[in-house]
């Protein structure tokens, strides 16, 4: 075999294969932060030393989180950064995965240089139907709060005068489209600004996607507040007041 | 001694009797502290009554540490005796989305008693807690089950008991998924025939929805398409037609067909649903179409396919004769005027042919996987022309292409009938010509001459240009697009056809076009096939349809009066052509055993589902 | 090897059954109304439950069995048109519900400054197995009536309670089992209804902000709700955010119980627990020494059965320790007097027997005290015991007296027939004005009606009085007859058919005349005193320089004069009471004369 014959070969070899590993860390740091898997980070958890962050907010972080998480509300995120060390991994989790794009949780943590960021693929509904447990440090008992269709809110918010309409959803959301007469108390707020509310009108909770919103009402109802919440929040009222069908 | 060791042993019971557990040093029960009537009397006239408090809060060991508030319990795991709910609830929507545990909505977990006979009526009443849905509570199926009738679906039956999944809120946010949900979560109850006649139901509603368009498409897997159970019943508020308040009320089909139909008349909403065409009281048009077609159908097969077989025995016990004896048709061909080729048909009449297999097996591959959509190739043909709405774009230019042909062949009848120059002039003459294919007396002599011949009674009979069973083969079709062209007509879009007609036309349509395209294709792949190309003479192929040519031996062998009169009006010459080149036999035997197999392969799938 | 195992198997039982509990308590979380924690990052705007928090452990339903959290029930019910002599004669008892139903809302309001909590401030007294809630805010939410006489307020805009946005009134542990407790503070958050947070204001755990109800402006608040700032750094919570345990006195201190009990002594019988003037004070015991609570009864000490002596006469079932227990019982630690008695005393027995210790032992009282109640004109003008000094408020009883006073003396009849004794009194006598019912029976009127009678009428007789800083004050009073008549006939223009004039004896107009009758009941209450017992040490004692202490003409024991007609006195005899208007107190024991000592 005559080798000089084949190092042009050997060059455009290792050329190319130079090429293509230089492409793939940057295709991923453009991004930032990768994804994980449910599994891949319960390995991790029994294996390694990590900070695992809960983006929730306080209420919904110290009612389910998994083991040893920290919670620090996604809002606030950017403010508490410090306070993560940076020389392990950070996993960022929430109930799905819109949460930490939508305040950019990740991106805030990767823009401040951290390295290793991961987001839990699917969040915490993976994390439990892949049949992992959670902790529960202070539990929310969920009391039965009706819900109203968002087809029947208008009629009965106009029957029943003594509601006021609570929109927990962030401030930014707020502003752009709330429904008429809504009061704002962000989520990660309301337990320090529960008392603002009123105590003598019944309330209305809204949410954005309607899963938030029976835990904020049950915490409510806890605290004395008579409650009631729209079913499916601003999106099945979007979807509604834009008259959507059911259909094709 | 003795004394002493008794004494000490009294001692020793006695004493360790007296031991108080370490932890009481305040001697307290769980009950002293958590002195509520839930944990006292409520719980020990509960279904958990016997097991003690430990047994479920098994982590609180350190009572001191518990009473203090240093040690906070962690919520029970009611799966360690409840495995099946807890691995159902894996999977529930409120603990995945909400985290609800088990105490979330059993509150009552202390007190509760053991569920027997009420459980649905508690399940309703455990539901609606936080679900509204009031029209649920007002419907047939609440009615039911709060009288105690243990068929009637609660909220479990639908949704699921500990495994809710989310897409049944939204039909909107897992169209397919919900959709399918639904139907099969119907359907587990209402195609049960004991149960349904046990409550004096129909069982065969099913049944009859999936003889219907909706059902196919929903059959074979399309179900985003078309009306579910549930696009019309509602969900919850399931009332009979009667009730003013339901949705399939006469009143209320307008804005319940319309949620997924635009622009129809109001004659629209007479389609029936699920109707059931045994039912001569209250579907008579569709019973009449019915015994109408199966009639037909059945007299049709009996007497060709009786005629199919019986031809098949005398010609083959004839050919098996003549093999015996070494006598074959061919070596009877001395001179080359023999072998010279004729045309039978043109060009045009060729190409026509083609186009008709084309858009005919077209027709059939997209229209079988819908009236047997229970079968599996349905799907898969289904999904070779790339799903129900790409199958039926094919079908309707399939069918346009017939339509042209249909329009072609009765343009050139006509022109046959009234050429130009002669118009009206002895046109029934020519009606009863040879040469036409309007039956004559001829054909009944023929029929009983053949029938005699597969006896062994007399000859074969001798045709002229057109045999009886070719007549038939163009009459058949000839009326069938009548039948089946205007029935797939009205139901191209029925929200158009209910200007013209009103809704229950289209379930009859669907009868008609249905029933009439079975009759068609297994009359195509079975009678024509043989009488063309697999009757023992011309097995396994005649591609003089392809070719338009075959020699003049066979013209003077299978046709021999035309033959004669050809002769006579010594119009031989002029039809005299070449023999077909090698492409184009290659192209006829092509195109020719395609669909004679793709036919059989039909033929076999279809005779199959009729079958089991 | 018997008692060696015996011993060493009891010891732990030992240590465990004495009770006492650790040395200090342990550091608590506090929690909610719902029994959730209260840290610095969560509910921290939330008032504390004492039965949420102190009720974890110490089981909450036993504590509330006692006398002072059950105190209330009875006089809730109480109606107030059987009351045989008027309330304002005794101040700090609780008012009935004025309003003929139990409008409990403004009735907690009136009377919570006499109540820890827990009992009617936080319940219907129902028992616990009819299924109704007793809880007063779930009880009101059920209430579907607007009706339902419970839960009304005269008050409110809409006439309905508003237990919901209140809250209720638990038993405040820490009103007792905690130094520093700031009652004014707990009280003023009762009378803006903010039952809720009266415990964590009187605790000094937290600052409230917001009212329901401002009392001066009498406007409602019923959509913020008043909100918590705990003080986390003021040495009282540990880092983490749980209550200093060190902060819960088992062992309560007199601090506790004279913040309430303080000026309701110094009223009712001129007492004051000073060193100075009491020798158990100056012996350093605690009123919790001699007030324990009783053991025999359900639920044991925890059950918190402090009796209240007066009301039993048998100290055996009240838990109350009398001067048998420590200074004649045999393993007590006082000194016992026996010997001392029999030494200094002829007659000992006797008089051991005929007199109850404290009859000689309590000479002098250094609180001002009240005595006379002159409700004629309406307005309750009253009168201390030491002087009969015109006093401005009942706050003044607390005042210290020029001179310490001696107490009035009087019989006691003891239960289960073991005789009478003498004991020292504080004496209160009232005039009145009342009205005779259908059956007869006298009930008070109530003050606005005598006003608005007195009005109407002209030339009533006006009185000097020296008040509690030495000026004169002057004061119209119902004196003679002729003021008698004018008042009676204006309370018949007002619509009183049967009004009648107390003080001596029953004055009613009959044929337009006044008539006098002899009383049918006492007009006055004698409370018996049992504290300030002084010091051996100050020679006061009565025979301390013989028998003429007592049986002596001008010695006081016998002879102290009893206020019986107050107008008269006042217009009179006033300030010294002497005859017709008064009379010696010997008479009411059957004496005419005092004894010989021979």
């Amino acid at each position: 075999m005559n080798s000089a014959r084949f190092r042009p070969l050997l060059h455009a070899c290792l050329l190319l294969v130079a090429f293509a590993w230089s492409i793939t860390p940057s295709v991923a740091a453009a991004q930032g932060w990768k994804k994980v898997k449910a599994e891949t980070l319960n390995d991790w958890l029994e294996k390694e030393q990590l900070t695992l962050v809960n983006v929730m907010s306080r209420i919904e972080c110290l009612d389910h989180r998994i083991a040893g998480s920290q919670c620090i509300a996604c809002e606030e995120f950017k403010d508490n950064l410090s306070s993560i060390p940076r020389d392990r991994k950070l996993v960022l989790y929430c109930e799905s995965e819109a949460c930490t794009r939508s305040c950019l949780a990740a991106d805030e943590a990767v823009k401040a240089g951290m390295k290793d960021v991961y987001v839990l693929e699917a969040g915490m509904p993976a994390w439990k139907a892949a049949g992992f447990p959670l902790e529960s440090v202070q539990r929310v008992p969920r009391m039965y709060v009706q819900s109203v269709k968002a087809g029947e809110l208008t009629a009965w918010l106009d029957r029943h005068p003594e509601f006021v309409v609570l929109d927990i959803r962030a401030r930014d959301r707020y502003e752009k489209d709330h429904l008429k007469g809504a009061l704002n108390i962000p989520l990660y707020q309301l337990h320090e600004r529960y008392h603002e509310l009123p105590q003598d009108r019944s309330l209305m909770v809204v949410d954005d996607q309607g899963f938030r919103s029976f835990l904020a009402a049950s915490y409510l109802a806890r605290k004395g507040f008579r409650v009631m919440r729209l079913f499916g929040g601003m999106a099945a009222w979007k979807s509604y007041s834009e008259g959507k069908r059911q259909v094709k | 001694m003795r004394r002493t060791h008794l004494s000490l042993f009294f001692v020793i019971v006695l004493l360790a009797g007296s031991q108080a557990p370490v932890a009481t040093a305040l001697a307290r029960t769980c009950q002293d502290c958590h002195y509520g009537a839930a944990y006292t009397t409520g719980f020990a006239a509960s279904v958990h009554a016997k097991n003690g408090c430990l047994s479920c809060h098994s982590d609180i060991t350190d009572m001191a540490s518990h009473m203090t508030g240093n040690y906070r319990p962690s919520p029970v795991n009611c799966g360690k005796c409840h495995a099946q709910i807890a691995m159902d609830y894996q999977k529930n929507f409120h603990y995945l989305q909400e985290d609800f545990r088990c105490v979330d909505c059993h509150q009552d977990v202390h007190t509760r008693t053991k569920a027997t006979k009420d459980i649905k009526i508690r399940t309703i009443e455990k539901c609606t807690q936080c679900h509204g849905n009031e029209e649920y509570v007002t419907s047939g199926h609440a009615e039911a089950v709060l009288k105690g009738n243990h068929d009637a679906a609660a909220c479990g039956d639908c949704h699921g008991l500990h495994n809710t999944r989310v897409f049944h809120t939204s039909l909107s946010a897992y169209p397919e998924e919900a959709r399918m949900f639904y139907n099969e979560k119907c359907i587990s109850c209402h195609d049960d025939t004991a149960m349904m006649q046990r409550n004096n139901l129909s069982d065969k509603v099913v049944e009859y929805y999936e003889e219907t368009y909706h059902g196919k498409v929903q059959g074979v897997g399309f179900a985003t398409l078309v009306a579910g159970c549930a696009d019309c019943h509602q969900t919850h508020n399931i009332l009979p037609k009667t009730d003013p308040r339901s949705s399939i009320h006469p009143d209320n089909l307008a804005a319940n067909c319309g949620r997924c139909h635009t622009g129809f008349h109001r004659r629209f909403v007479d389609y029936k649903a699920h109707p059931d065409y045994h039912d001569r009281h209250n579907y008579p048009a569709l019973f009449i179409t019915f015994v109408f077609m199966t009639g037909l159908l059945v007299f049709t097969f009996v007497f060709f396919w009786t005629h199919t077989l019986l031809w098949w025995r005398k010609s083959y016990w004839e050919k098996h004769e003549r093999e015996k004896e070494g006598i074959l048709p061919e070596n009877c061909m001395t001179d080359k005027e023999g072998f010279q080729h004729v045309q039978r048909f043109s060009r045009a009449e060729r190409a026509m042919h083609v186009l008709l297999i084309l858009s005919f097996f077209t027709l059939v591959t997209t229209g079988f996987p819908l009236k047997y959509h229970k079968a599996p190739w349905a799907k898969i043909l289904m999904g070779l022309w790339g799903g129900a709405p790409m199958a039926g774009l094919f079908h309707r230019i399939a069918a346009v292409v017939l339509m042209v042909l249909f329009a072609v062949v009765a343009v050139r009848c006509l022109l046959f009938l009234f050429p130009p120059g002669l118009g009206f002039k002895g046109w029934t003459d020519r009606l009863f010509s040879p040469d036409s294919l309007f039956p004559r007396m001829k054909d009944w002599e023929d029929i009983k001459g053949m029938i005699r011949w597969f006896f062994n009674k007399g000859e074969k009979p001798k045709f002229d240009r057109w045999s009886y069973w070719e007549k038939f083969d163009f009459w058949a079709v000839f009326w069938g697009m009548f039948a089946i062209g205007g029935s797939g007509v009205l139901l191209w879009n029925p929200e158009l056809s209910s200007y013209i007609v009103p809704g229950w036309v289209l379930n009859v349509a669907t009868l008609v076009h249905s029933e009439e395209a079975l009759l068609a294709a297994l009359f195509i792949f079975t009678v024509h096939f043989f009488n063309t190309h697999f009757v023992p003479d011309k097995f396994p192929m005649d591609r003089l349809i392809f070719t338009g040519t075959y020699a003049i031996d066979d013209l003077k062998r299978d046709r021999p009066e035309e033959y004669e009169r050809l002769m006579a009006e010594g119009k031989i010459e002029e039809l005299k052509r070449e023999h077909p080149s090698i492409p184009l036999k290659l192209i006829s035997a092509t195109i020719g055993l395609a669909s004679l197999l793709l036919g059989l392969a039909l033929t076999v799938l279809f005779i199959w589902v009729i079958v089991t | 090897m018997i008692l060696v195992l015996a011993v060493t198997l009891a010891l732990p039982a030992g240590r465990s059954a004495s009770g006492q509990g650790p040395a200090v308590h342990d550091d608590i979380w506090l929690r909610n109304e719902a029994g959730e924690r209260i840290t610095p990052m969560d509910n921290a705007a939330d008032p504390y439950s004492p039965r949420k928090t102190c009720g974890a452990c110490h089981h909450y339903p036993t504590i509330v069995q006692g006398s002072h959290f059950r105190m209330g029930f009875s006089e809730q019910k109480k109606d107030p048109t059987t009351a045989h002599l008027p309330q304002d004669l005794m101040p700090s008892e609780m008012r009935p519900a004025p309003y003929g139903g139990t409008a409990v809302y403004d009735w907690i309001a009136a009377n919570a400054r006499l109540h820890p909590g827990g009992g009617p401030m936080e319940c219907l007294n129902l028992r616990h197995d009819t299924g109704t809630p007793t809880n007063l805010v779930e009880a009101e939410r059920i209430v579907s009536s607007s009706r339902n006489p419970h839960f009304q307020s005269r008050l409110t805009p809409d006439g309905r309670s508003r237990f919901r946005a209140s809250g209720v009134l638990e038993a405040d542990c820490l009103m007792c089992h905690m130094n520093g407790y700031r009652l004014d503070r707990r009280n003023a958050q009762v009378a803006s209804r903010n039952y809720r947070w009266a415990a964590t204001a009187g605790s000094g755990l937290g600052e409230v902000s917001g009212r329901v109800y401002t009392p001066g402006e009498g406007t409602w608040e019923f959509s913020k709700g008043p909100v918590v700032s705990y003080s986390w750094k003021n040495g009282m919570f540990t880092p983490e955010g749980r209550l200093s345990g060190r902060l819960i006195r088992t062992a309560v201190p007199s601090s506790s119980c004279l913040s309430c009990h303080g000026a309701m002594q110094a009223f009712r019988t001129g007492t004051l627990y000073r060193a100075s003037d009491d020798a158990h004070a100056q012996a350093g015991l605690r009123c919790a020494d001699c007030h324990t609570p009783a053991e025999g009864a359900p639920g044991g000490r925890l059950g918190h059965r402090i009796g209240a002596p007066a009301a039993a006469g048998d100290f055996r079932q009240t838990g109350v320790k009398t001067c048998v227990a420590c200074h004649l019982a045999p393993g007590g630690r006082a000194p016992n007097p026996v010997q001392t008695h029999a030494d200094l005393l002829p007659n000992a027995t006797f008089h051991l027997r005929l007199l109850a210790c404290t009859a000689c032992h309590v000479t002098s009282l250094p609180a001002k005290g009240a005595s006379l109640l002159d409700l004629s004109t309406g307005t309750p003008f009253r009168y201390s015991a030491d002087r009969f000094e015109a006093m401005a408020a009942p706050a003044d009883a607390m005042k210290p007296a020029r001179e310490p006073w001696r107490p009035w003396l009087a019989i006691l009849d003891l239960k289960e027939s073991r005789g009478e004794r003498y004991v020292p009194v504080a004496l209160h006598t009232a005039q009145w004005f009342g009205e005779r019912t259908a059956r007869g029976a006298i009930v008070p009127l109530d003050g606005r009606v005598v006003t608005g009678a007195f009005r109407l009428c002209t030339g009533i007789t006006t009185v000097q009085a020296k008040d509690t800083s030495g000026r004169m004050v002057k004061r119209p009073t119902i004196a003679t007859e002729a003021d008698m008549a004018k008042m009676l006939r204006a309370l018949n223009h007002l619509g009183r058919p049967h009004p009648v004039f107390v003080s001596d004896k029953v004055y009613e107009l009959k044929a337009g005349k006044v008539v006098a009758a002899d009383l049918p009941f006492a007009n006055s209450v004698s409370l018996p005193v049992w504290h300030n017992v002084l010091p051996v040490a100050k020679k006061q004692t009565y025979g301390a320089k013989g028998c003429t202490d007592c049986h002596d003409e001008k010695a006081p024991f016998f002879t102290t004069m009893k206020v019986k007609s107050v107008g008269r006195f006042l217009k009179d005899d006033y300030p010294t009471p002497k005859g017709p208007a008064a009379f010696p107190q010997m008479l009411d024991w059957g004496h005419e004369e005092v004894p010989s000592h021979e």
